[in-house]
């Protein structure tokens, strides 16, 4: 990205998140540059490929950006919020002219996105008034459909933050789609290719434990916990594992449960993170050796015994490029977007206007 | 349940007396300003110009019912605000902004793990506040991450019972950076009931915008979880858990979640929750998760919301998930899109997840698995969803399911639903059903659907939905879709369709939309679809009375069938009707199977009103009833709709029927009732009962009557005799006359000779002495033998053991099994209904015979059937006679009791009699003889002589005797002949012939005539002899009228005039 201030003043700018090329340049003084592109917005911070940051982008993304300045002024000088807050100078670091690196470079950022997806003809209009024109009336629609009964997804109203999220979630999920289809749509060696070089990291096989397991239920008829039978079906489960201890096979002490110790064949996938978080079973599962039995476990109004019979330990595998190709298309295609934005960012000429930029205030 | 009634009386208590202290001076509530930078603490707070500065004043501060707490717009505070206080109803204490600019920002502080907070308080409002609450440490899976559970907004309810009214609206909430835990993320309600069960009820969130949320976006916890056997959540989840206590009222509408890192909005331990009007974009930021999903919860309502942009498939990913242990939820009018792991997902890995409905809702371009069944799911109906499968989709499948220890899916129906795809990888069909669902392009076509629509369904423009806001127009229907009118009417099936079009339009459309335009009448359609909630079972699985059939003597109500006191469920009851007479009988006859049992439960609603407070308890093995126990009394202590269930244990009893004698009942209402009648056998209520003077060696004695022959009891090796096996029935004697002995490896281990001793109440007596018992095998079968005595009523009744096969050392016995059976009955003779029996083709291929023995009281009635031909016919174990072959067999019958036979012979014949017609007529022409020649034969049974009949021209010739032709009409005629065999089957076969004339015919008619005097005068005969060799017939016919019942007799005329008049008309 290259910067163009109007001003010859050697302001510092700093950007984090490994875009930092920066080539600064002086240049002519300009009182106050006129985008090319679009509508002349006549309050605009920067222009970017001569399309305008309006003020109320850069606004927003200040405001945007606002907590996490103050949390790290708190955290890193214990700054407390006072009227001299964010012109104060902490250990050389001044928290208005953080925030407006932050935000122009997300401004920008989001701009960029934006010119990309009104060049894959997503949007038509990607100037500010448009965006609150379309708020506007998306609100008013939304107003006059839950007024008429009609059907509306999502909230009665957007506040300008989600709606902004909504559009770009959609375009950038169009764009993608778009390119997927067209110019982008990688050969068969393409995505062989990205699948060996992230398999490490995108395409391990999830652990996975298959074992033997009986179970005996002590719930009463209320479906709830009888201690005097939890105690009972406690002691024969113990009987079995003292079966096996003394050298049965898993299914011979089984029987010992007689038509309540029927075998079953259970596969625990260790990747279900959220379900196995609250099963003990899976749990114990995971732990298990091929072959070697667990302890007696609690779940659910149950004793369970489980023997190990396959156990197949995360990342010891990758799944199966043709298994998985959809999804190693999707992504080899958000890599792909990721990489573009990344070099447009690079390419892009950014004009700041220094007169807003330098006057804005919180 | 109770508990929780009880808990809420006592917090209303508390609330009297709260509300009884002196009003505060303004009743109103007093508003405090807080301003962070124009402020100050040593304010008095109640104006915009002495408003406080810092949230530690306002930490600080107990707040009264309808005060506000206004913090300044635009303006920015670090740390925890955690206000102090309690409002009331209708004077909740309300926290908002004052002034113009951005809202209040409250940025949490890493030392502290909320920013928001609110704990044991209810009625409380806080409304348009800016929070985050960030951690510089990354997110990972391990739910310990040293972030710890961070939240924007924590609403805590520690053991403090129901707790009211907390309302969370128009908050931006964003970058809150917590663990991947269900109690981190933006909004956090958790309840914490280990003691004291707890929830909140009238929970709102609304309006909040919610932004780079981890780990969830809006989540309601809880620990109180207990049903249903359910006892397992997240490690993170305070233990003990508390039985289920949901919160009520709650509602979830109109926020915007942004890339939450797993899920977006969760709710569990709810009642009755309603989510809708939200949006949840990108959720599954960071972790696998599902974008809405919800759990232990009951009576769930998700609608109109847009779930897209789901962004980790890998294990789950939905847009919806109804998780695990739901019962009824009703998901509808949703928009799902792109999300990556599917539309819906179901889970069921715990209890039940039941009575789900998934219905107009809209799919469009969702990957990897458009639906998901992952454990026992149970009653779901998918109907009138739309579902687009597009080239973004990535070829996904369209179902798949995980069997889970839970079980497989099953009655999942799916009705009137379109699937459009342009590539997928089809459906796994476990558990489901379709019919009346549209199916074009990919693999999406269920072969068995009776009533699938295959054509282009005729969208308006199909994928065109989610690019910006025109939502899903795209797919109505155009005038001329198949889809019209295609689909199958559902019963209260909401009303509307996902446009809001009124249902139904004609005859039911298929998809999400119902055409509005003009549609031909419906005409007849089949009868609705009738979606009928299962009800969670009421009864553990053990319970043996479901398998019996029901049945009384006391008059019973029409509406409360007697079939309801073992239907499972406690809420349907049996009734009398009023003034029911005592005693009468409620029985439970278990058929062929013998069942063993020592305990019963009555469950009885309005008890104290209804229930039935004195019976007997009997049984039946076959021939009589013997008391179990008698003079049963129960005390009925409710009187409510709460269940309330009496137990009563009786001696372990081997039984097909049991039945309560039952005395007397509570009638305050008129009628006596019961909800439910439960039989166990419990093995822990017998142990007691069994005893012996052997040492054990292996398992217990109690092993040997707990009706699992699998089990046994071993002595040890050195043993010696005799030794004593006893039962003990306790205060009620019982009548035995027979002793089964089961044990396996009998040769090595069983008991040989005993004696069986019984006590009468005061001395031990001997029932049987010197009973042998040899046994025959030596692995592991069940070996069984019998003994058999007077009967006699025992107290309690011991093996006196005398010796045993010791190959080991030890004695052994699976199982001891004493019974009663009637006194014997010596079988006198049998007879069978049909002593001969014929199959023939038109028979039903099986009949029963019957048997009858004699006595009708005999004791053993059991019979065994044999046939001598099984390639003719077979017969089973209950007479019933199968033919199989065509031939002649005989069935017997014998008594096992005496071995006295019946027979009945039976002849198979499928096979019809044949039937040979050699000739019928001598010539073609009228001089011919009518002289039938034909043969009947049939190879098995013969011909049925009697019922042969032959036709000529559709009429019985009662005697087949020779018939001159010119008798004959000339023409075609049909002469047929139908035969039976004696089996009955028959034939019948025809055959057609003709009669015709000629000159020459006619010229011999005129010489048979003259010969027979019909022509009495030979010059006439002559004159027409020549007139004929003229081929002259005018002058003929002329000549024949003229001498008709002259010289000619009338019926001789009649053949030449007819035949003549022939000739000439050829």
């Amino acid at each position: 990205m290259s910067i163009l201030t109007p001003n010859k003043s050697s302001l510092v700018w700093l950007f984090t998140a490994g875009i930092l090329i920066l080539v600064f340049l002086s240049v002519a003084i300009i009182a106050k540059p006129k985008p090319s592109n679009a509508d002349q917005e006549d309050d605009f911070i920067a222009t970017v490929d001569g399309f305008p940051i309006h003020a109320n982008e850069f606004q927003r993304a200040i405001h945007a950006n606002k907590s996490g300045n103050i949390h790290y002024f708190h955290e890193k000088y214990d700054a407390g919020q006072s009227a001299t807050f964010w012109t104060t100078s902490y250990g050389g670091e001044i928290p208005l002219e953080l925030l407006k690196e932050k935000a122009l470079e997300n401004s920008v950022s989001l701009k960029i996105q934006q010119i990309i997806a009104k060049e894959q003809g997503v949007l038509s209009e990607i100037s500010y008034d448009s965006f609150i024109h379309n708020l506007n009336h998306e609100n008013e629609r939304r107003r006059k459909a839950i007024k008429n009964n009609q059907v509306v997804f999502g909230p009665a109203q957007y506040t300008e933050e989600a709606y902004l999220e909504y559009v770009m979630g959609n375009s950038i999920l169009s764009v993608k789609n778009r390119l997927m289809d067209q110019e982008w749509k990688p050969t068969e060696q393409q995505m062989r290719t990205f699948y060996e070089t992230k398999k490490d990291k995108l395409y391990r096989a999830p652990a996975t434990v298959k074992v033997q397991q009986i179970s005996l239920s002590f719930l009463d008829a209320n479906l709830s916990t009888d201690e005097e039978l939890k105690r009972q079906k406690k002691k024969r489960m113990n009987a079995v594992l003292g079966k096996i201890a003394s050298g049965l096979s898993f299914e011979q002490a089984a029987k010992e449960l007689g038509h309540e110790g029927k075998v079953t064949e259970q596969s625990y996938n260790l990747d279900s993170y959220r379900h196995n978080a609250r099963s003990p079973v899976a749990q114990a599962a995971e732990k298990l050796q091929i072959g070697e039995v667990s302890g007696i476990i609690e779940e659910n109004g149950h004793f369970h015994l489980i023997q190990c019979i396959e156990n197949e330990k995360a990342g010891s595998n990758f799944l199966s490029f043709d298994e998985i190709k959809e999804q190693v298309l999707r992504d080899y295609i958000d890599h792909r977007y990721e990489e573009y934005v990344r070099t447009r960012i690079a390419d892009v000429q950014v004009v700041v206007n220094e007169e807003s930029y330098q006057n804005f205030k919180m | 349940m109770k508990k929780v009634i009880c808990m809420v009386s006592i917090f209303s208590l508390f609330c009297t007396f709260f509300t009884a202290l002196p009003e505060p001076a303004n009743a109103a509530g007093t508003t405090y300003y807080v301003d962070s930078t124009g402020g100050d603490d040593k304010n008095s707070g109640t104006t915009q110009d002495a408003a406080w500065k810092s949230l530690d004043k306002v930490n600080a501060t107990t707040f009264s019912p309808g005060d506000k707490i206004l913090f300044k717009a635009g303006e920015s505070w670090n740390g925890r605000l955690w206000p102090k206080g309690s409002g009331e109803n209708g004077r909740p204490i309300i926290i908002d902004m004052y002034g113009t600019g951005s809202k209040p920002l409250i940025a949490g502080v890493t030392t502290e793990l909320e920013a928001v907070f609110l704990k044991n308080q209810q009625y409380w409002e806080i409304n348009n506040l800016e929070v985050t609450n960030s951690s510089p440490l990354p997110f990972d899976r391990d739910w310990e991450n040293p972030r710890g559970q961070r939240r924007g907004v924590y609403i805590l309810n520690e053991e403090a019972g129901i707790l009211n009214h907390i309302h969370i609206k128009n908050m931006n909430i964003h970058d809150v950076d917590g663990s991947y835990t269900t109690r981190s993320g933006g909004i956090i309600f958790d309840s914490v009931g280990s003691n004291t069960p707890s929830a909140f009820n009238d929970i709102l969130i609304d309006g909040n915008t919610l932004t780079d949320v981890d780990a969830y976006g809006i989540f309601i916890g809880s620990n109180c979880i207990l049903r249903y056997g359910m006892g397992d959540l997240w490690p993170w989840v305070p233990k003990p858990y508390g039985p289920w206590t949901p919160s009520t009222q709650v509602k979830i509408a109109n926020n915007t979640v942004i890339r939450a890192a797993t899920g977006g909005i969760a709710w569990n331990v709810t009642d009755g929750a309603i989510v809708e009007h939200n949006t949840v974009q990108q959720a599954t930021y960071l972790a696998t998760n599902a974008s809405i999903w919800w759990a232990y919860a009951d009576n769930n309502l998700v609608q109109f919301n847009e779930s897209f942009a789901s962004v980790n498939g890998a294990e789950d990913g939905h847009g919806f998930d109804v998780d695990a242990g739901n019962i009824n939820s009703l998901v509808q009018y949703n928009y799902s899109h792109d999300n990556a792991g599917g539309f819906m997902l179901f889970v069921n890995d715990t209890y039940y997840t039941i009575n789900t409905i998934v219905r107009y809702n809209i799919s469009q371009n969702d990957r990897k698995s458009i639906f998901r069944y992952s454990g026992s799911i149970d009653h779901v109906y998918n109907y009138n969803n739309t579902v687009y499968v597009g080239e973004s989709s990535g070829n996904p499948v369209m179902s798949d399911y995980f069997t889970k220890a839970s079980g497989a899916p099953r009655n999942i129906h799916n009705y009137n639903n379109v699937y459009y795809s342009v590539g997928d990888k089809g459906w796994d069909l476990t558990g489901q059903t379709f019919d009346y669902n549209a199916y074009y392009g990919g693999n999406t076509l269920v072969q068995a659907d009776a009533h699938a629509v295959t054509g282009d369904p005729r969208f308006v423009d199909p994928g065109s939905g989610g690019n910006g806001m025109d939502t899903v127009d795209g797919y109505q229907l155009q005038p001329n879709s198949p889809l019209i009118g295609a689909g199958i009417r559902i019963h209260d099936n909401g009303g509307r369709d996902y446009f809001g079009n009124p249902l139904y339009n004609g005859a039911p459309d298929i998809g999400a939309h119902e055409y509005g335009g003009t549609v031909p009448p419906a005409g007849d359609m089949p009868d609705p679809i009738v979606i009928v909630p299962k009800r969670p079972d009421s009864t553990p699985v053990d319970n043996l009375a479901t398998q019996a059939a029901a049945s009384t003597t006391f008059a019973t109500s029409t509406s409360q069938p007697i079939e309801n006191i073992n239907d499972n469920y406690y809420d349907m009851a049996w009734s009398t009707d009023p003034s029911p007479s005592f005693p009468n009988y409620i029985t439970l006859d278990f058929g062929d199977q013998t069942i063993s049992a020592n305990q019963l439960k009555l469950n009885t609603r309005f008890g104290t009103e209804m229930g039935i407070t004195n019976f007997d308890l009997e049984y039946s093995n076959g021939s009589a009833w013997i008391p179990a126990r008698t003079n049963i009394h129960l005390t009925w202590d409710m009187n409510d709709g709460s269940d309330e269930i009496k137990t009563v244990e009786f001696p372990l009893t081997r039984f097909s029927k049991i039945r309560l004698k039952v005395n007397e009942g509570n009638r305050q209402s008129g009628r006596i009732a019961l909800n439910e009648l439960e039989l166990y056998n419990n093995p822990d209520l017998s142990k007691d009962m069994v005893s012996t003077t052997f040492a054990t060696g292996a398992g217990t004695i109690a092993n040997i009557i707990d009706n699992n022959l699998n089990s046994a009891w071993g002595s040890t090796g050195d043993v010696s005799f005799p030794g004593y096996i006893t039962l003990d029935y306790g205060e009620n004697a019982v009548p035995v006359n027979e002793v089964t002995l089961v044990t396996f490896f009998g040769i090595g281990q069983g008991i040989t000779h005993f004696d069986v001793e019984y006590y009468d109440g005061s001395s031990w007596n001997t029932a049987l002495s010197n009973a042998r018992i040899e046994w025959k095998l030596n692995d592991s079968t069940k070996e069984r033998h019998t003994v058999t005595f007077p009967t006699v009523n025992a107290y309690k009744l011991r093996l006196k053991v005398n010796d045993a096969n010791r190959i080991w050392g030890n004695i052994a016995l699976n199982e001891l099994i004493v019974s009663y059976s009637s006194e014997s009955v010596p079988v006198t003779g049998i007879s069978l209904d049909r002593p001969a029996l014929t199959f023939n083709s038109l028979s039903d291929r099986t009949t029963k015979l019957l048997a009858t023995i004699e006595p009708d009281n005999a004791s053993n009635k059991k019979i065994s059937w044999s046939t001598d031909q099984a390639q003719v016919v077979t017969v089973d174990d209950n007479g019933l006679v199968t033919a199989v072959g065509e031939g002649k067999a005989v069935i017997t019958a014998a008594t096992e009791d005496g071995n006295y036979k019946a027979a009945s012979s039976v002849t198979v014949d499928w096979t019809a009699p044949e039937i040979t017609i050699h000739r019928v007529v001598t010539s073609k022409y009228n001089t011919g003889i009518f002289q039938p020649k034909f043969e009947l034969s049939d190879s098995l049974t013969g011909i049925d002589n009697k019922k042969t009949e032959v036709m000529l021209d559709g009429k019985v010739l009662n005697t087949v005797s020779d018939i001159p032709m010119y008798k004959l009409d000339l023409g075609t005629h049909t002469f047929t002949v139908t035969a039976f065999d004696l089996a009955g089957n028959t034939a019948t076969k025809s055959i057609e012939f003709q009669v015709n004339t000629s000159y020459e015919t006619l010229e011999e008619l005129v010489h048979r005539f003259a010969d027979v005097g019909w022509i009495d005068n030979q010059g006439i005969a002559n004159s027409l002899l020549k007139k004929l060799q003229k081929q002259n017939l005018s002058s003929f016919i002329q000549e024949v009228r003229a001498q008709k019942r002259k010289h000619i007799a009338a019926e001789a005329a009649g053949y030449l005039l007819r035949d003549a008049k022939a000739l000439r008309n050829q």
